[in-house]
């Protein structure tokens, strides 16, 4: 009776002790560690199962308060920084940029004279799973062919190797694209970095207007130029605004300030660039000619080119060769310019192949009937003319809404008398602002209303 | 129709002339100095009409505003046009004087033709063997 006694007695102590513990800690309660071996001591008494049981209990009941617990559960600014996992902190994710799937450090595979190299370590954010490789990957390529590097969601790294040139293989499950790798027999000659390396700015890839609409980076790499171009094969597309090939002197060219697509590139100049006869240098942004030394009578191709790294300019390459230029890697073709019997730059036959020169375009017209009474309501299609005169019998006076810049400009003058009968026409006087011109019967001196006029004139306006 | 619909929608007709704008051509005849006309339709645009008739040379001359309402119907005696009472009327006197210089043309030209007794198909034929000598 008094072993029981003194077995209720130590039971009771125990509870009384492990009641004011629990108060003494403030309820803070440690799960993983919570166990009673060590409340008792040797010798004491009590059944040899009674901690087991306990602990189990005391275990089941903890993790049925886990396991329930809810926000109102946790005291306001409890949580610290220390208190999560570095994959999930946002300390930690907002610190690395992690607002979309990217590389925010390193991850590039090596080029290598043999066909294995190294993928070096790094940190990369796919489907929003932070992967930390702290130490480089080696991987040995397949001989000859193109391999795409993706890294999961499980920090594994996926390949896919395809025949040079051939289509670009679809991003592995659950990853995002690190590189192209491409082979030789040998060797690993060439790295593409297909990272996406900032959030904050892009990539064009993620902006879009909605879930299903095309993307920033669509509108900028897709779609071809005003003017229809194509030069044995070279058809080049993609946003261009400016660039226009432009005649400045005999030994110098222009090409103007803008912005362009350029062979995955996004380049702007803010200012006209002037280009020499002095040889390019596309690694430091120098324009100039790809090779040799300008010729006579020669057709240059004049093109952007995008290869000097980490600028967002662009230079100019000309060239004659129809394709990329000698010594460019990244270029766009955006005209031409010719070179006369000195080997100077002449300021005719220049194109550019996105822009229409305003000598390519009718800059004035008008057709109306000249024996009418009211040859105003005769007129039936008319540009760029403010003023019809009638000045007497076949003798009219176009006005132009634009002046040109000089009287030099072009006209062609059509006289049908109508019902079979032709006529002539000739111009008297032009202006900068005004064309006169007299019509005739056919094969007659004298002046006579036509019945159908046609005028044309092609220059270089003011406007 | 009754009278007063007529009225209604004469009045309504008229009240839309001046609601909406007229969009028709500027016309305005010119008196050059040799007295004839020169009729300019200024069709609108970014030149202001005095720039273009400054550019047309005729800037400084005696300037009137026609209508359409106002040209002859005809363009058959155009080159005697002539602004007159204060509206375009076909200068009578030049045209008879014209007429009688054309008269007496082809009263000489018949005289040749007599001396000559040949036609006028035969006249063309021996010009046209002058001028080839």
């Amino acid at each position: 009776m008094s072993t029981i006694k003194h077995k209720f007695t130590r039971i009771s102590l125990f509870i009384t002790i492990l009641i004011m513990s629990l108060i003494v800690k403030n309820y803070h309660l440690f799960a993983a560690v919570t166990s009673y071996d060590n409340t008792f001591v040797a010798n004491d008494q009590y059944s040899s199962d009674f901690h087991t049981r306990l602990n189990a209990n005391f275990s089941k009941s903890l993790t049925g308060g886990i396991n329930s617990i809810s926000s109102a559960n946790i005291v306001d600014g409890t949580l610290a920084s220390g208190d999560f996992s570095t994959a999930v902190s946002p300390i930690t994710r907002t610190a690395e940029g992690a607002a979309c799937e990217y590389v925010y450090t390193g991850l590039i595979p090596a080029t290598s004279a043999s066909l294995t190299s190294n993928i070096s370590a790094g940190t990369a954010y796919p489907k929003g799973y932070r992967c930390e490789k702290t130490s480089a990957t080696s991987k040995t390529y397949t001989a000859s062919r193109w391999t795409y590097v993706d890294i999961d969601q499980n920090c594994d790294f996926q390949y896919s190797a395809v025949t040079i040139g051939a289509a670009t293989p679809s991003v592995a499950s659950n990853a995002i694209r690190i590189a192209r790798v491409s082979t030789d027999a040998t060797t690993i000659n060439t790295v593409s970095d297909l990272r996406t390396t900032s959030c904050a700015d892009g990539p064009f890839s993620n902006i879009k207007d909605d879930s299903t609409g095309a993307t920033l980076d669509d509108l900028l790499k897709y779609g071809r130029q005003n003017r229809p171009y194509s030069l044995a094969g070279n058809n080049p597309v993609g946003y261009v605004s400016g660039l226009t090939v432009s005649w400045d002197t005999h030994t110098t060219f222009k090409v103007l300030s803008g912005a362009a697509y350029i062979g995955g590139e996004y380049r702007r100049v803010s200012t006209d660039i002037t280009v020499t006869t002095g040889n390019d240098n596309p690694a430091d942004g120098t324009s100039g000619l790809d090779t040799s030394s300008i010729a006579a009578n020669t057709n240059y191709h004049v093109y952007a080119v995008a290869d000097q790294a980490d600028v967002a300019t662009y230079s100019i390459s000309y060239s004659t060769t129809n394709g990329t230029p000698t010594g460019v890697t990244t270029a766009r073709k955006i005209g031409s310019i010719r070179t006369d019997a000195n080997s100077l730059f002449t300021s005719t036959d220049i194109v550019s192949t996105h822009a229409i020169r305003q000598e390519e375009l009718i800059s004035g017209m008008v057709r109306f009937d000249g024996s009418a009474s009211a040859i105003n309501n005769s007129i039936t299609g008319r540009y760029n003319v403010s003023l019809l005169t009638d000045n007497g019998t076949g003798d009219y006076t176009v006005g132009w809404n634009n002046d040109f810049q000089t009287t030099n400009y072009a006209v062609s003058i059509e006289c049908d008398q109508g019902g079979g009968s032709g006529g002539n026409a000739r111009t008297f006087t032009s202006g900068v602002g005004t064309l006169q011109f007299i019509t005739t019967a056919n094969n007659a001196d004298s002046a006579a209303d036509c019945a159908n006029i046609h005028v044309l004139a092609v220059g270089n306006r003011t406007e | 129709m009754n009278k007063t619909l007529i009225l209604i929608v004469a009045i309504y007709l008229v009240i839309l002339s001046f609601v909406f704008p007229s969009f028709a051509d500027e016309i305005f005849a010119v008196e050059k100095p040799d007295g004839s006309l020169a009729i300019h339709y200024y069709l609108g645009g970014g030149k202001s009409l005095e720039k273009t008739l400054e550019q047309v040379g005729f800037s400084g001359y005696p300037i009137h505003r026609i209508t359409e309402r106002d040209l002859p119907a005809s363009r058959a005696d155009r080159k005697y046009w002539k602004w007159s009472n204060g509206r375009i009327e076909i200068d009578t006197v030049k045209k008879a004087v014209d007429i009688q210089k054309e008269n007496e043309k082809i009263q000489k030209k018949e005289a040749v033709l007599t001396k000559l007794k040949i036609d006028d198909e035969e006249l063309k034929s021996l010009k046209y063997a002058l001028d080839k000598i």
